[in-house]
């Protein structure tokens, strides 16, 4: 399970504050308009910016004071953010070299996974520089999953794909994660995505001081 | 660290780099200077200090100066030119008494401080696979002549003493007027100039132009060097040869002259000594100062010049500064 | 803002402090002398002429190597573009037989087409293709293709490769001296150095030609510069090999030709003096300070470009170095600090720092780039996946990284080896580079010995270029 409790986050000009609970095999979502802080949120999650103020809490560990590399937390970004130069495999396969997996064992487990995601074995031993939208979606998937995280953070997943592959985009993240449950937080701007993926989704307001023009944007 | 060594005072001596490089005939002259001291009450180490080319000495002196660290003892390779523009640096060190000076440097003046230790004379040396003996230029005048065109290796003047020998020696045949349409007149025929004279020398070894503005003693080196037919031959013009001497002095300037001074002399007369003087000519290639040196076979088989002169003498910093800025104008109008 | 002050204060110790030591000594009133005016006039125009004919002959051969290139062919050329200046201007010489304006401009042209068109067929490359498609699939031919689209994209890296081009030959030395045969063939750089190295040395003549140096070498640079950081950067990789049994190999090696002039003159014997005690040494002092140097300028460089990320004005600032003539650098240098790098002993620290900032320029534009365009979110994803920041590094930038670096070594290890005037200043009988070597020898009768060793060298970095190339691995 994840909790964010009394989060707080400054910026100049605005402030986000955070209060929310994920269960395992819950898929929530983060619905709100382009540029209020959805993403930022993700990234306060996984350690890549740091909080004002609040506990961050994942399985009763308290993570908001540990660096990103060991919380644990898969993270597909928006444009997938795959490592250029490298085969799909090498990706997928990188953070179980980090765990100290053995070469033959590590290829396996992103072969299979790879293959779990429906990439095809053609695929798999070639650079993912020039795949397409959809390819290279699978291999972030597969790579966010391989080393099982204790919490999955989606950015906007399907925001590059046209209507068909977003579809069956969709169908996917479903079907994966009905084979490993793991707390899904999603963000998305698209209502369809939302209805269609979501199990649970965090309100979004804003509040304004008129005085201070200070913006606050609420999660929970 | 034996109590010898600990006394053993240091003298340095600025120069060019193939005077003092290694294997060359000065570092054999500093060591056996040094093996001559050690076990006398004067040790001394020879610090031999390349500055680049004869024409640089000058330069670093001057750096030395405006740096504020005047630290050579012995200066050693320069011409009177340059001596005139350091005299007030030099100390007035005499030569050896009763030395036995060559014949050559008999009549020429040189000033008190400056001790020759060899002497070069300039000259043309021709590549008679190239250019037949006969067809030798017999003075400057035949220079310009259109049989020669492209035929010449000169040295740049700006760059280099062989170069600015030339158009001084030039200037003596014609005059400084008459000298400007000479100049502009042999442009034409020279090959190019080259910054130095290891250049023009390499060019001319390639065979780019029969002739090239060398030392007399050229001809001698190629001769040692198995060139039995006599194919590279000094041609000697009929208004005589200038003549280069070099020269050693002593420099007052370094703050502990006083203390190195007898060490410094006793340097200067180790250079001019006969023992050092007999390996001169074939390791060095121009002539030994002292007429009681053999030369070899190669140099006594050198033609004579008809006559030699002297060019450098009361030139200065600022006569050398004209006599290019006359040379340039020349050549660009 | 700590990182700002000491980059400050390198760049005054190492480039404001010399500099001004040989320019406090200008006399203004003689900036506009007529005689000076003349060299500067004719230094402009050789540069232009010579940028000239280099563009001529780079961009067509820029456009062969993209269609046609192969990277073995694309190496010979960058070897060309690292022989020493003294070996090029013999084998001109030696060939031509000719000397004056028209040598030095095709000596300048020869050196420096290779690398105008290694960057044209960079910019090639690194042209989009799907724009190029686009453009065909909608009718346009190739020359029209060529015109609207790729010219516009490629101009920027022209003026670059032009600028640093016009500079070089602004500040040739050795090939104008060599080869341009006396009066009136005479450049800025080569009446510096008969100003401070010939006689008495006067520095206030060496200034004025320096600053007019400086004047005319920073106007192309610092809007090239400018240019280089709007768009695309600028890098030294080589382009990608189109065909690997290459069509080029006939083309390229008419650029050697010259060099065989230079061959068939010498003796057999002649290569035997690169193998003696004495040119051994000297290779292995040259190698040290060349390793040196290239370790400083990778470090240099990338602190620079790392402090300069968000402030330009920081990379500008040390791309002064490029207009300023190696001779004034390294007598600022000397009589700014030979208290302390005493040249009695030779100083190898002073030879190592003068040469660092000479390619600090180079250095700064071909990393600052790279900063530039970090890919952040595959270091984000690498971060959330377990790996620390070095980790993250090596996996996501260092494979951008690495052939640039790489490259940045090789050019500087080569430029260094072949380097004089820095080292002719600091050189003493412990410290004896090849150059000084080479010098050296000339003076003692050694010709073919020393233009042998000069060969040995250009072989040497052949193996390297090799090298380099193999542990990059056959893409780029």
């Amino acid at each position: 399970m994840f909790e964010a409790k009394n989060l707080v986050k400054r910026y100049p000009g605005f402030e986000i504050q955070a209060n929310f609970t994920v269960k395992a095999d819950e898929r929530v979502a983060i619905y709100s308009p382009s540029g209020t802080g959805k993403s930022t949120l993700l990234r306060l999650i996984s350690g890549l910016e740091q909080l004002d103020s609040g506990t961050l809490t994942l399985n009763s560990r308290s993570i908001e004071k540990i660096v990103p590399e060991k919380r644990n937390i898969g993270f597909v970004f928006q444009d997938y953010a795959l490592f250029p130069g490298k085969t799909a495999v090498e990706n997928v396969a990188y953070p179980l070299k980090l765990r100290g997996i053995g070469a033959a064992e590590r290829i396996q487990i992103a072969v299979d996974f790879l293959k779990e995601l429906g990439l095809s074995e053609e695929k798999m031993g070639q650079i993912v520089d020039r795949f397409s939208g959809g390819e290279k979606q699978r291999v972030a998937f597969a790579r966010a999953l391989s080393f099982k995280p204790d919490l999955l953070l989606l950015d906007e997943p399907f925001s590059a794909l046209d209507g068909v592959s977003r579809l069956k985009s969709r169908e996917l993240l479903l079907d994966m994660h009905a084979r490993h449950p793991v707390p899904l937080i999603l963000v998305t701007h698209d209502e369809t995505d939302l209805v269609k993926t979501a199990t649970h989704t965090l309100s979004y307001e804003t509040s304004f001081k008129v005085q201070d023009k200070e913006i606050h944007r609420f999660f929970r | 660290m034996s109590a010898l060594a600990q006394a053993e005072t240091t003298l340095i001596v600025y120069s060019y780099d193939s005077l003092v490089s290694k294997n060359s005939w000065g570092e054999q002259v500093a060591r056996g200077f040094e093996k001559k001291m050690r076990g006398t009450k004067t040790p001394v180490r020879v610090k031999l200090v390349s500055v680049g080319e004869g024409a640089q000495i000058l330069s670093r002196l001057k750096l030395d100066q405006k740096r504020g660290k005047n630290i050579a003892h012995i200066v050693w390779g320069i011409d009177p030119e340059t001596f005139g523009q350091l005299k007030n640096e030099l100390d007035e060190i005499q030569i050896p008494k009763d030395f036995p000076v060559r014949k050559e440097l008999a009549g020429l003046k040189l000033p008190v401080g400056f001790v020759p230790f060899d002497f070069g004379i300039y000259a043309f040396i021709q590549d008679t696979e190239n250019l037949p003996l006969d067809q030798a230029p017999q003075d400057w005048g035949d220079l310009i002549s259109p049989r020669f065109k492209k035929k010449i290796l000169l040295e740049d003047p700006r760059t280099s003493t062989p170069g600015l020998a030339w158009v001084l020696a030039s200037e003596t045949a014609f005059g400084k007027n008459e000298v400007l349409l000479y100049w502009k007149s042999l442009q034409a025929n020279w090959l190019t100039l080259s910054p130095s004279w290891s250049q023009a020398y390499a060019l001319f070894l390639k065979k780019q132009a029969p002739l090239v503005w060398s030392y007399v003693t050229s001809q001698a080196y190629h001769q040692e060097l198995g060139d039995k037919t006599n194919r590279y031959h000094a041609v000697l013009f009929t208004s005589g040869q200038p003549i280069q001497v070099e020269g050693i002095s002593i420099l007052k300037s370094a703050a502990d002259f006083e203390k190195v001074k007898p060490l410094a002399q006793a340097f200067v007369n180790h250079v001019v000594s006969k023992e050092s003087q007999s390996s001169l000519p074939k390791m060095q290639w121009m002539f030994p100062v002292r007429s009681d040196v053999v030369l070899p076979g190669s140099f006594k088989n050198l033609p004579q010049p008809k006559s030699l002169y002297s060019i450098f003498d009361s030139l200065g910093n600022d006569g050398r500064k004209e006599v290019l800025k006359r040379w340039n104008e020349a050549l660009v109008r | 803002m700590m990182a700002i002050l000491v980059l400050l204060t390198v760049f005054f110790a190492l480039i404001g402090v010399p500099v001004f030591s040989v320019l406090g000594s200008a006399n203004l009133n003689g900036f506009f002398s007529p005689d000076i005016l003349a060299i500067v006039l004719f230094t402009l125009k050789q540069a232009v002429l010579s940028l000239f004919f280099s563009l001529l002959v780079g961009i067509p051969l820029g456009f062969w190597i993209y269609k046609k290139g192969s990277l073995e062919s694309h190496r010979r050329l960058l070897l060309l573009y690292s022989m020493p200046t003294l070996t090029v201007a013999l084998a001109v010489s030696l060939t031509f037989k000719s000397y004056g304006l028209t040598s030095v401009i095709f000596a300048h042209a020869w050196m420096n087409s290779p690398w105008i068109a290694l960057r044209f067929a960079e910019g090639l490359e690194q042209f989009p293709e799907t724009r190029r498609l686009a453009a065909r699939s909608l009718g346009a031919s190739r020359w029209e293709v060529f015109q609207t689209f790729e010219w516009p994209f490629l101009q920027s890296r022209i003026f670059l490769a032009s600028a640093q081009v016009f500079s070089v030959c602004v500040m040739s030395f050795t090939l104008v001296l060599l080869l341009g045969g006396g009066p009136p063939i005479q450049t800025l750089e080569t009446e510096i150095y008969s100003s401070i190295k010939i006689g008495d040395p006067d520095f206030g003549r060496a200034s004025i030609f320096a600053i007019w140096q400086l004047v005319l070498t920073s106007i192309p640079a610092g809007i090239a510069f400018f240019i280089s950081f709007r768009e695309e950067h600028e890098t030294v990789r080589l382009p990608r090999a189109r065909d690997p049994k290459s069509r080029l190999d006939w083309l390229t090696p008419l650029f050697f030709l010259p060099f065989l002039a230079l061959i068939f003159s010498m003796d057999g014997t002649s290569f035997l003096g690169a193998f003696e005690p004495e040119a051994y040494s000297a290779f292995l002092v040259s190698l040290q300070i060349a390793l040196s140097v290239a370790f400083g300028v990778v470090v240099f460089s990338g602190a620079v470009s790392i402090v300069a990320r968000k402030r330009r004005w920081i990379s500008v600032l040390f791309q002064i170095p490029g207009g300023i003539s190696t001779l004034v650098l390294g007598l600022g240098f000397w009589l700014a600090y030979a208290r302390w790098l005493d040249p009695f002993d030779g100083s190898r620290v002073a030879i190592i720092l003068i040469q660092t900032t000479l390619i600090l320029p180079l250095g700064v534009r071909t990393l600052w780039p790279l900063v530039k365009e970090k890919n952040h979110s595959a270091l984000d994803a690498a971060r959330t996946m377990g790996a620390n920041r070095r980790q993250a590094w090596l996996l996501v930038e260092w494979p951008r990284w690495k052939p640039t670096v790489q490259s940045l070594i090789f050019i500087s290890i080569i430029w260094s080896m072949g380097e004089l005037a820095a080292v002719s200043l600091f050189s003493s009988e412990n410290l004896i580079t090849l150059p000084v070597l080479i010098s050296r020898w000339m003076g003692q009768y050694r010709f073919d010995q020393a233009i042998g060793i000069n060969l040995v060298l250009g072989g040497l970095a052949w193996m390297l270029l090799r090298f380099e190339g193999r542990s990059r691995g056959n893409h780029v």
